[in-house]
This record gives C-alpha cells, structure tokens and sequence, in this order.
C-alpha cells in the first residue's frame, strides 16, 4: 500500500469515527432532553465502536510512522488525524457521561430552566465537533476560527448555570440532582475545548504552525 | 527565487549569534559550455552542519567542491560569482589552493585511505602541512576526535585497508581534522556504509560540529533530517539545449524544510513524489 493510500485510509477512518461520534453525542443529547433512559442505555453501549474506531487509528498511525517516516504535509497530516481521534474519543466519552446523567436525574426535581441550559450547551458542543471535523476535512482556517469562537457561548452558559445553582435552595433530592447537572455541564464545557482543540488542529495542518485559538 | 533567503522570522536570537563561514553570491559553475550550477546565493554557519539535498545531477556536489577549490583541479571547470569565506573571497588571486584545503577539508563518498598504515594516513597531510611538532600526539588526538582511537591505538601500524569501511570513512575523517580545519566539507560520506557505520559516522558529526562547520551532501534526507541544522534542497531544470542545470529552490532551517517547506518542489522531494 503506497504512502498516499494508507494517509488516505486514516483520513477517512477518522472522518467516520467523526460521523459517528458526533451522530452518537446527538442521540445522548435527545436521550437527555426528553429524560429518554432507554434511549440513554441503547447510546451507552456505542462507546465501545468509537474506542474500537480509536484504536485502529492509533495503530495504523503508528505503523505508518514506523514504515513511512512521513514529512511535511504528510507528516502534518497524520498527526492531526492522530490528535484529532484522541478528542473524538473524548466526545464519545461525554455522550457516555450524558447518557449517565440522564439515568440518575430521571427521578430528581430539576428545575426547568437547569435542564434547559444543559440540553442547550449539548447542543452546542454537536454544532461545534461537527463543524470542526468539517474544518479539519475541508481545512478551512476561517470556519476553524469561527467555530472556535463560539466557545465563549458555551462557557457563558457554563458560568450562567454556576451563577443560577448557587441562588437555589431545596432538599436533599434537588441538592443532589444540581450536583449531577453540574458535573455534567462542566463536561459539557469540557466537550466545547475538545471542538476548539481540533479547530486549532485545522490550522495547524493548513499553516504547520501551531497556535491556541 | 522564493524561500532562498534563510527563513529566520522566529530565530531572531540566532541571527544575532550565527556567525557566517560562507557567504555565496550569485555562483554559478561551469564545465565548459555546460552550466552544472547557476546562481546560487546562500549563506553558511559556523558550528552548524548544513545538508544539500536533491536529485542527482542538480549540481550539489559540484558546489561544495567549490567551496575548497577541489574544482581547479578541472581544467573545464569555471566557477564564477563570489564565495567569501569568512570574509575572504576563495578564488582571490592572492589565495593560495592549498591553504583553502587545509583549512575547508573534504570528505568524500568512498572511503578512501592511502594503502599505508593508519598512523601514516594521518601524518602524511601533517608533513605536507609542516605539523610535524609532537606528531604522535597530534595523530593520537586526530583519530580521538574521529571517534576511532580506542579501536585501532593497539594498531596503528596495521595497513589502513585492512580497517572495515566505516573505520576507514573515521580514518579519513581523522586525516582530515589532523591538519586542523575550520570547516569539514562530506560529500555523501555514508553511502558506502551500512547503517552501524553509518550511525557512528552521524553520531560523530554531532561531536564535530562544537569544533568544526560541516556541510554535507547526501541523498539520504531521513539522514539530512537526522543531522542537520539547515538544509538546502537543489534541483535540475532543463535548459534550451536540453541539457539539465542545477539550482538552489530553498533553504531553510532543517525543522521548518522537513515539516513546513515554503516551496512545493521542496515537499514533493523530501515526501518522495518527485518527478
């Protein structure tokens, strides 16, 4: 297999794990926006394809590193791709997460307007990994950039759902269901910087340089 | 030409402290009516290994042959343009040849040791050069720096043949710094070398460089990535008459050409799809 078939292989290896994570992150945001348990269960089980999708990336990479030596764009290329699978692994971690979330707080008194903001960020971190993955194929610097602008949305309601949680009293149920929500929307936020790290990824394949958006 | 310029936007610290060994302007060789090489113009810098990389034919050896007046033993040979070396212009009328090849020594690609034994391998340019004062010294100290003392001080009356290449590659490289230089031209020095030899020979280079600025020709760019600090990529191009000139297309330093290069020809050579 020439050089150019097995970088080939490895960009679309990634671009469907990508596809998957992403339409896996969109299930577990549904799952939690209608308290969907059963939904929440059946998504839980994919992380096992994701990570499987992880680890032929990581090996492939690493026998085109041994066999190759790649330079260069080449060698810019399978880095990112390499880098990039991490995060999506990641991702795939926090459809887990949310999946978690949505069992455990099925039965709590969340305030609606809690749930409201977690469903909301869940969205936003789908719109920015799969904008990001589109930077990352098309490498588009600019839409890099404008996805990773959009971070900022998400950690205004990061620091919106900290600010409301700490005027809230209740018993120990709803203390208890907060402290989910909480955990879960920093995981949330976490899930924005995954989408801002592959930003970077894009313009760091299209330019070599690296720099922190 | 683009990217000839060394490209030094994040090294300004090291600009300030790189001094220049060569400064080439504008040199071009000929054979003849023929044009190996035209218009190169870069410079070089002292205690750092620069690489030239590229396709046969593209004038690379030609160059650095320049670069010690090895050419004037060509009788077609014509270098024209400006090599200063350390601010002295080699081809000065007033600069003598055999000087410039004590001071710019040459490693070629063929081992290639007088038939006599080790220690006169090495004595023989210190005579010629009238280093003759504390002579075992000298050749003790030569074939230390060349990595090879420990594997031939119990016989250095032994017929230098009689060493394996790479220890023979060592021992040219010994005879070569015995008499001194500032500047150590190889041109593809570990061709004929396996891949041990050839390690020691790098791993050599890396000690050498404290003392010595070495440029290399090689065409082995992984061995081009390994060693060098900059590194310049040469190519041909076809002329009127259907003859082929080399040409300088980029220099730059050997992290930004191995991972970064500014022209396309350059990626497409050193990611082996050229041509």
């Amino acid at each position: 297999m020439s050089l150019d078939t097995k970088i080939k292989n490895l960009e679309l290896d990634l671009f469907s794990m990508g596809e998957l994570v992403i339409k896996t992150l969109a299930e577990a945001v549904k799952a939690l926006e209608t308290r969907d348990v059963e939904l929440a269960e059946v998504v839980k089980k994919k992380d096992g394809e994701v990570d499987k999708a992880y680890l032929k990336i990581d090996k492939d990479w690493f026998e085109l590193m041994a066999t190759e030596q790649p330079v260069a764009k080449d060698l810019r290329l399978a880095t990112s791709i390499l880098q990039a699978s991490l995060h999506l692994e990641r991702l795939g971690d926090l459809s887990v997460y949310l999946c978690k979330t949505t069992k455990e707080i099925s039965n709590l008194p969340i305030p609606e307007s809690l749930h409201k903001i977690i469903v909301e960020m869940g969205y936003m971190v789908i719109d920015m990994s799969s904008e990001a993955m589109e930077s990352l194929k098309s490498k588009d610097i600019e839409l890099a950039l404008a996805t990773a602008n959009k971070d900022k949305e998400i950690n205004n309601l990061y620091n919106k759902m900290l600010n409301e949680v700490s005027n809230i009293s209740g018993n120990k149920d709803l203390y208890t269901g907060l402290f989910r929500l909480i955990t879960c929307v920093r995981t949330l936020e976490r899930g924005g910087d995954h989408a801002v790290d592959i930003c970077e990824l894009t313009a760091f394949l299209v330019s070599g340089e690296f720099r922190e958006f | 030409m683009k990217g000839v310029t060394l490209n030094m936007e994040n090294k300004t610290s090291s600009k300030i402290d790189l001094d220049s060994v060569f400064s080439v302007k504008n040199v071009s060789v000929n054979y003849g009516d023929f044009v190996a090489v035209k218009n190169v113009s870069m410079e070089m810098y002292k205690n750092k290994i620069t690489a030239f990389i590229g396709p046969s034919g593209c004038g690379k050896s030609t160059l650095i042959r320049s670069f010690n007046r090895m050419n004037d033993l060509v009788p077609s040979a014509k270098v024209s343009g400006e090599i200063l070396y350390q601010g002295i212009n080699l081809y000065d009328q007033n600069v003598d040849p055999v000087q410039v090849r004590r001071r710019i020594g040459m490693v070629f690609q063929k081992p290639n040791p007088f038939p006599k034994s080790i220690k006169e391998n090495i004595a023989f340019g210190l005579r010629v050069n009238n280093m003759t004062d504390n002579l075992d010294d000298r050749i003790e100290k030569a074939l230390t720096q060349a990595a090879l003392w420990d594997e031939v001080k119990k016989d250095l009356d032994k017929n230098a043949l009689d060493l394996s290449g790479g220890q023979q590659q060592r021992l040219c490289i010994a005879r070569t710094i015995a008499v001194e230089p500032d500047t150590i031209l190889m041109d593809e020095p570990c061709s004929a070398l396996d891949p041990v030899a050839t390690k020691k020979i790098e791993d050599l280079m890396q000690l050498l460089v404290n003392e010595f600025s070495i440029l290399i020709v090689t065409h082995n760019m992984h061995q081009a990535s390994r060693v060098s600090d900059y590194c310049a990529f040469f190519t041909t191009k076809a002329t009127e008459d259907g003859r082929r000139t080399g040409e300088l297309v980029e220099y730059n330093d050997t992290k930004t050409m191995f991972t970064n290069p500014i022209q396309s020809l350059t990626e497409e050579y050193i990611s082996g799809r050229f041509g």
